[in-house]
């Protein structure tokens, strides 16, 4: 328990870098969008990053088939029972840009947009996190993490409307 | 307005939704992986809806500075974080997570580069969002941690 704590707190740690690099991320990509549109702004983000990974994969090649080797048949075993949907995770997410161009220019404006996105986000999670679905690990949902979602929606919803 | 309100909904569901996919991928693979994966099959369908769709308008304006394109570095790095970190935390405390640093990110940029300050508002709101995130790690993880061999880099 000690160590899944430890865990657990340093994985929120990186969960939240995670935020400001995407924070990061769409200020860049917002004003890339100002040259050209959102759609190709977002297209031209994944052709880039697509290239940074695989960069990235080729640099650390030997460490990445180590760490295979160590776990192959652990790795071999769970990796041949992969449904094929864990693949498409490109497609909502393109997805999602041409969806929040279109909200965007609608009457809800850029601050209804990020409010709605930010509630319809975590509305799923809970779905999932409760449900269990799509290999997630089945949790049940505590009060006090329910005062805390809370907590961080309205300062969140502070925050966007206060532009 | 209804269908909007509908379509934002929606739109922030299939974030949850690409994440959790990325997460379950990085899970058994690793998180490199899922990121390549994200990127590529993104950009797949994002050229698909590009040339079937949009003509005309994909043409750029002007020259961007070259900065701008580190966007895409900043995204490839992001998803390989956030899969990271979602297996073993759940996929809602990792969706609060990714908003506060994102929202107080957001926050911080605006500080910098806004000559008038901000709206007490944003301070009263990220007040909130940190003492939200000191709360969520106050509660005890109840559920046994996912196993995490092949997790890490």
């Amino acid at each position: 328990m000690q160590t899944s704590n430890k865990l657990t707190l340093f994985m929120s740690f990186v969960a939240l870098c995670s935020g400001v690099l995407l924070a990061l991320m769409i200020k860049l990509n917002s004003q890339l969008a100002m040259y050209s549109s959102p759609l190709l702004a977002s297209w031209m983000a994944h052709g880039i990053g697509a290239i940074t990974v695989l960069l990235m994969l080729f640099l650390l090649r030997k460490r990445l088939v180590c760490k295979e080797a160590k776990s192959t048949l652990n790795a071999d075993a769970s990796r041949s029972l992969l449904p094929w949907w864990v693949y498409l995770g490109g497609v909502p997410g393109a997805a999602t840009v041409v969806l929040a161009a279109v909200t965007v220019n609608s009457e809800l404006a850029l601050a209804g947009t990020l409010a709605l996105m930010l509630v319809g986000q975590l509305i799923l999670s809970c779905i999932f996190d409760c449900c269990g679905y799509f290999g997630v690990v089945k949790q049940r949902i505590r009060f006090t993490e329910v005062i805390a979602m809370v907590m961080i929606l309205l300062g969140a919803m502070l925050v966007i409307y206060s532009h | 307005m209804e269908l909007m309100v509908l379509i934002a909904l929606l739109n922030g569901g299939l974030i949850a939704l690409s994440r959790t996919f990325n997460g379950a991928l990085a899970k058994h693979s690793h998180a490199l992986i899922a990121s390549c994966c994200n990127h590529i099959v993104g950009f797949v369908v994002l050229s698909a809806w590009i040339i079937c769709l949009e003509s005309g308008t994909n043409q750029l304006q002007g020259q961007p500075p070259v900065y701008l394109y580190l966007g895409g570095v900043i995204g490839a790095l992001f998803v390989v974080l956030n899969s990271w970190a979602l297996p073993s935390l759940g996929v809602m405390r990792c969706t609060l997570l990714v908003i506060c640093g994102q929202m107080l990110t957001g926050v911080m940029l605006d500080i910098i580069s806004s000559a008038n300050g901000i709206h007490w508002a944003s301070l009263v709101g990220v007040c909130l969002m940190l003492a939200g995130v000191v709360f969520l790690n106050r509660v005890k993880q109840p559920t046994p941690q996912v196993k995490h061999a092949n997790c890490s880099l």
